[in-house]
């Protein structure tokens, strides 16, 4: 399929998955140079995200992404033991009206997906108003810190002496006797065997400027308001299931504790299609103004736990979420590993979840493996 | 422009796509010069006029909409139910698109920012209809007034400014029975009325039968008091009472009166017996069901309109710890 003897494969994204998509192909005897377009690793994607380490909890209507989410959440939790933020409660809460399930299927659900859920104590149950909440549980998700991801990464990439270039972009692919020729935003061009791009929201950078077909995918303005919870919610996680709520988790890198809410953490959402053609979701954030939601967030989860109208803001999280057209339908959230249909040397991958990152390796073996 | 506080405004639907573009466009210009965050609610009761499709560029084009569409027709107090639970917001308007103005509901959220509590909007301009109905009307207000302990105002329809305070006892109450009209005002309370004229929106017709107004009316009393029932078991009572008299003049009669009519006495018996049981079973039977009525009600209680707590320093009243026994 692409020639054994080049054996260089140039990875566009130094997020998480592009370093340790690089460690990967190392373990297999590939020479992989990263390149991340701004000046350090884990600054995108990676580090702007609820710090969620999926339990199979949060998608109660996909039952192949809850599994998933299940099955790798162990993996993730012992992979990366010192990233791991658990020493807080985690709650999940179904709300009355209108929740997608009930507190009886999600309870279903996740007896069948394997996720454990213990029946509030009293002391729980009072800090939600009944009139709205249905049930609440104890569950067990775990929150990662990415900053001690990233020190990790780079001791790891360092000690493989994987090269990383900084501040530097892949703008184009084109079609070479190695497999791929890969230009760089320094004016270099490297010939590798493989073009893994891993940029996240900027995939169609990467396609537009190669003259490969566009991907299409959905991309969103989302905040997530960074806030100081009230003493009696201290130690505390909640996620509301499963509609129009809030959710608020530990964002242990800056020791405070992220709020979002389904309906005001999307401030706008715009294409990526061939119809609309290509744009570059990172001049559009910068374009974007940026109010914050976080009025709006409160009045509505303090209905369900008045407590949080003690949260003080400190600051937002702006970024751009990028979602599959296809998840639209089903609420599920797989990853996209798709081989160019041009240029079948260039891989997209694109995953919105951290600990998805093994079903990645798993799909890397079948890849190399025929190859 | 108030930063701080966040407004929901309730609009239910009913075939109304006309109305929908004018109304919204005017609710969030208004809004929009008094409040930063604010959200339209509105809520489709089944329409089948378009209202859906017509909603749709709405939605591209203002901010803060939000569209709910009921699975059927439920009614208009349900479809208010409806967004009132879904409502964020810290002051929740209700409006009925129709006839209210959209102009004086900065003032009616002011005046309910002051007092708290409910602010009803009270119709100066109701088109007065026949005599006997004005007089029917009259009646039954000051009869709720009396029995249900709500002060119905003639011109009060779903014009209303409630607090989140409000909000959240009416969201306790998870009975069927949803005159919200009569609820608000058994929710307790502080409650003031706004006096507003209303501003018929043209080419809509707001009018409604007597016969719809009779049925509503029964309905209401049916579900909020027992004093109908009450006045059954008196009536029953009274009833087993005079037929136990009648009895007696009859047995009184057969022993005084030389001639009476063969089988008189004993067909008089018999009815006056069995009325007697019959009054007598509908007057328990009537406080049994009440007694069900009240049991069925899934309301609390009562609700809490405000908790203090003395604010005694601890060091002015633990003097010492020290105890003079072991044993107390």
């Amino acid at each position: 399929m692409h020639s054994p003897d080049n054996r260089t494969v140039v990875i566009a994204g130094g997020g998480f998955f592009g370093c340790t998509i690089a460690l990967m192909f190392h373990r297999r005897g590939w020479t992989p140079v990263i390149v991340e377009d701004a000046d350090d690793l884990l600054t995108q994607a990676s580090r702007v995200n609820q710090a969620r380490v999926h339990g199979g909890y949060h998608y109660p209507r996909s039952l192949l992404t809850a599994y998933r989410s299940r099955h790798n959440y162990e993996r993730f939790r012992s992979h990366y033991r010192e990233a791991i933020v658990d020493d807080f409660t985690k709650i999940y809460a179904v709300g009355r009206f209108f929740s997608k399930v009930t507190a009886s299927q999600f309870e279903v659900f996740m007896k069948r997906v394997g996720a454990p859920l213990k029946d509030a104590p009293a002391s729980i149950r009072k800090l939600f108003n009944p009139a709205l909440t249905e049930k609440t549980w104890i569950a067990q998700e775990c929150a990662f810190d990415f900053s001690i991801l990233r020190e990790r990464l780079r001791r790891e990439l360092a000690g493989a002496g994987i090269e990383v270039r900084l501040s530097t972009r892949v703008e184009a692919a084109s079609p070479h006797a190695d497999g791929a020729l890969a230009r760089l935003s320094d004016g270099t061009e490297i010939p590798c065997g493989l073009v893994i791009n891993a940029t996240y929201a900027g995939l169609n950078r990467l396609t537009s400027g190669s003259g490969l077909p566009l991907i299409p995918l959905k991309h969103e303005l989302t905040e997530m308001a960074l806030v100081e919870l009230p003493p009696e919610l201290e130690g505390l996680s909640v996620t509301m299931m499963c509609g129009p709520f809030f959710s608020f988790m530990p964002y242990p890198a800056r020791k405070l504790t992220t709020l979002s809410h389904v309906r005001y953490t999307p401030h706008a959402q715009w294409h990526e299609n061939p119809q609309t053609g290509a744009s570059d979701p990172y001049q559009r954030f910068a374009s974007m103004p940026k109010n914050s939601n976080f009025e709006l967030m409160v009045a509505d989860a303090s209905r369900y736990m008045p407590a949080l109208r003690g949260a003080v803001q400190k600051d937002s999280l702006w970024t751009v979420k990028t979602l599959l057209p296809l998840s639209e339908i089903d609420d599920g959230r797989p990853i996209l590993f798709q081989r160019d249909s041009q240029l079948p040397t260039v891989i997209h991958v694109m995953g919105g979840k951290i600990d998805n990152i093994f079903d990645v390796e798993d799909e890397l073996d079948s890849l190399l493996g025929n190859g | 422009m108030d930063p701080n506080t966040v407004i929901s405004i309730v609009v239910p639907l009913d075939q109304d796509s006309a109305l929908l573009e004018s109304l919204v466009t005017g609710l969030d210009e208004t809004l929009g010069s008094s409040f930063r965050f604010f959200e339209i609610v509105l809520v489709d009761d089944g329409s089948t006029d378009g209202t859906t499709t017509a909603v749709q560029p709405l939605l591209k084009r203002i901010q803060r909409i939000r569209y709910l569409r009921l699975s059927r027709r439920f009614g208009r107090d349900v479809a208010i139910s409806a967004g009132i639970e879904s409502a964020i917001g810290d002051y929740v308007v209700t409006l009925d698109p129709r006839t209210d103005p959209v102009s004086i509901i900065p003032a009616m959220i002011e005046a309910c920012r002051k007092s708290g509590g409910i602010v009803h909007g009270v119709a100066d301009n109701v088109p007065s209809r026949s005599f006997l109905r004005e007089r029917i009307g009259h009646f039954f207000r000051s009869y709720c007034r009396k029995h249900l302990g709500v002060d119905l105002q003639r011109g009060a329809a779903d014009f209303r400014v409630m607090s989140r305070q409000a909000v959240n006892a009416l969201l306790q109450i998870r009975e069927q029975s949803r005159y919200l009209r009569v609820l608000t005002l058994t929710l307790g309370y502080h409650h003031e009325f706004f006096h507003y004229t209303l501003e018929p929106r043209p080419g809509t017709d707001s009018s409604r039968s007597w016969r719809g107004e009779t049925a509503t009316a029964i309905d209401l009393l049916a579900a909020n008091t027992r004093h109908p029932l009450r006045v059954v078991t008196v009536a029953g009572l009274l009833g087993a009472f005079l037929n136990l008299i009648y009895a007696v003049y009859v047995v009184a009669i057969y022993f005084l009166k030389p001639t009476v009519a063969a089988g008189w006495t004993t067909l008089s018996l018999q009815l006056s017996g069995m009325f007697f049981f019959v009054c007598l079973i509908l007057a328990v039977l009537s406080e049994y069901v009440g007694t069900i009525l009240g049991e069925v009600r899934s309301r609390p209680l009562y609700f809490i309109a405000q908790e203090s707590n003395s604010s005694v320093l601890l060091e002015d009243t633990v003097q010492s710890s020290i105890v003079k026994e072991s044993i107390g």
